[in-house]
């Protein structure tokens, strides 16, 4: 059977659960001042209520960065997706079929990722494609921090995996890594 | 008549104080722990303002934060984290099991539920998984128990 399509974001997840379970070791390291574990690490010498914040700032942060991980991945797949349902006009002589082909395709990778998207209404219902919208908007945050822009709906990577891999999985229900 | 902002972090508030008696209460089972509330500054879509979570200890050493986080979240309406020394867990408040839908000329071609366990509006538990249905459990004071003890490695024993 071929994969689904939300399967390439299965090894995204799987370096995240790696590394949250490397931090769940790091954090019992620290709470029991296991020494033999933590020398020549830098938490030697420190507090460790100033240790545990640490690992808690950096669970924080990788739980952002793997959403842009899967955000990355998301975009990628619904580009092509679009691409892919081009369909090259029959009649039209060579090389304008090649060229308009050309064309059309640079349009669409320079295009507003939302405008995208919005392709997609009336197939896939609304309220999702605002979930998705609302997963770039957190990405775009992250990314930037821009203080000027309002703070955005927060999202955990697994919520963006199960957002983003439905709407994969409803788009192209078998296929494989376009 | 959609809820205007107010109205929703009203909401938010009145079901994160609703989910913060319910956890004292549980807390207060095991004699060794104390759950102390204390004020929590939340910057979510809603704005700047402060909320309720908790402190829970046990002989002064902090065993676990109940923060609240935001009450507006992509796919559910408010969530509460719980931080521990060892990790942290988060809990969402779901109206329903997150149906999402595509038609292909109006007719259903795909359908799946963002949360698997669902059961009534309240309180879940997002528990480890990525699959598409996200497993929740309801929050009891079994979920409670489980869940700090995920955080901490503490288990809360009720005294007899």
């Amino acid at each position: 059977m071929a994969p689904k399509a939300s399967s390439v974001l299965d090894e995204i997840v799987a370096v995240y659960r790696l590394e949250r379970d490397l931090l769940t070791i790091a954090a019992r390291a620290i709470r029991k001042t296991a020494q033999p574990y933590l020398v020549g690490t830098g938490f030697v010498g420190r507090t460790v209520t100033d240790s545990q914040n640490d690992v808690e700032r950096l669970r924080s942060r990788l739980d952002e960065m793997t959403v842009v991980a899967l955000w990355i991945e998301f975009e990628r797949f619904l580009v092509n997706h679009v691409l892919s349902q081009l369909h090259v006009l029959g009649t039209a002589p060579p090389p304008f079929d090649v060229q308009l082909g050309a064309h059309v395709e640079h349009q669409i990778e320079f295009s507003r990722f939302d405008d995208l998207l919005d392709l997609y209404k009336g197939w896939i219902d609304s309220n999702h494609i605002g979930n998705v919208k609302q997963i770039k908007d957190y990405r775009d945050w992250v990314s930037h921090r821009n203080p000027k822009r309002p703070t955005p709906a927060k999202v955990d990577p697994a919520q963006a995996r199960a957002i983003l891999g439905n709407v994969m999985d409803a788009i192209a229900p078998s296929s494989a890594r376009s | 008549m959609e809820m205007d902002q107010d109205a929703r972090r009203q909401q938010f508030l009145g079901r994160l104080s609703e989910l913060l008696s319910d956890l004292r209460t549980w807390a207060a089972a095991d004699p060794r722990l104390t759950a102390a509330l204390r004020e929590f500054a939340i910057d979510d879509p809603f704005g700047h303002y402060t909320a309720p979570g908790l402190e829970i200890t046990i002989t002064g050493e902090r065993l676990a934060s109940v923060v609240p986080v935001a009450a507006v979240v992509i796919g559910a309406e408010g969530r509460v984290d719980v931080k521990g020394p060892i990790d942290q867990a988060a809990m969402l408040y779901l109206s329903g099991p997150g149906r999402t839908e595509t038609t292909i000329e109006g007719v259903s071609a795909f359908r799946r539920d963002l949360f698997a366990g669902f059961e009534a509006a309240g309180w879940y538990w997002m528990l480890d998984s990525f699959t598409p249905h996200r497993a929740v459990r309801r929050i009891d004071a079994d979920a409670f128990r489980d869940i700090v003890l995920s955080v901490s490695d503490y288990e809360i024993t009720p005294s007899r």
